[in-house]
């Protein structure tokens, strides 16, 4: 692994979780959209996280500890969650459908909100990480002192 | 020169020098110098530019910004631990009385 490495893993799950504080904050946006451009009320979205595989673009350069410890994350996908809608009884709606029920999306408030903390929290333990390191360089050159 | 194998290998050039360190000949130590100096400033390159996007309003993410400084501050900080180094031990030598 290169000197700066752990700065790369935590920038790579930095950026994965902004992605999926906007995936979040797009759900909630959505909570009551009932009218989508492929028909149907909002899906809700979430992404899927993968480790990303140290493929090195110097070849001969530290081919013993090449990949040892992972480069990080990535977001392979984002997906739609295919639970059913939730269905309402409002005849007056205009999007209500011959019986009168009206297709909400799928978001619920509640996980929205607690997904939105783990990933603030995620966010927080990656920054932690990177100010680790750095006292870490940093203290490294106190040997010999 | 015992010394410019355990830089080569320590992976601070890495990215500058890989070819040329890997293979039998070790540079000379001018060289492995120069092109951490070189490393350093392309680093610090780096980071103003994402300071400056940032202020246009073009940077993608605030943390890519932070890292980019935070990456130029300590590859700086460690290349002039190493310098120190060297410049003491050459002094040290320099003083040997023949």
């Amino acid at each position: 692994m290169s000197l700066f490495s752990a700065f790369d893993i935590s920038a790579s799950a930095l950026t994965a979780e902004r992605l999926r504080m906007d995936l979040i904050a797009n759900n909630l946006a959505n909570a009551n959209t009932t009218r989508t451009d492929e028909g149907g009320p909002f899906k809700r979205q979430m992404a899927i996280f993968a480790p990303r595989t140290g493929e090195r673009s110097v070849p001969g350069r530290g081919r013993a500890t090449r990949s040892d410890s992972g480069m990080g994350v990535r977001v392979v996908a984002i997906v739609e969650d295919q639970s059913p809608a939730r269905l309402v009884y409002d005849p007056n709606h205009p999007d209500a459908d011959e019986s009168g029920m009206v297709a909400m999306p799928n978001v619920d408030p509640v996980r929205e909100m607690v997904d939105l903390i783990s990933a603030t929290r995620a966010y927080e333990a990656n920054i932690t990480s990177i100010n680790a390191f750095k006292s870490m360089a940093l203290k490294a050159l106190e040997i010999g002192r | 020169m015992r010394i410019e194998q355990t830089l080569a290998k320590s992976g601070i050039f890495s990215g500058v020098s890989g070819e040329r360190a890997g293979g039998g000949e070790a540079p000379s130590f001018g060289q492995m110098m120069r092109d951490a100096l070189e490393r350093v400033n392309q680093l610090q390159q780096e980071a103003d530019e994402s300071t400056a996007a940032l202020a246009f309003g073009t940077a993608d993410n605030l943390h890519q910004v932070m890292i980019a400084g935070e990456r130029a501050q300590l590859a700086l900080q460690l290349t002039i631990a190493v310098r120190n180094k060297v410049v003491e031990a050459y002094q040290e030598i320099s003083r040997m009385q023949i």
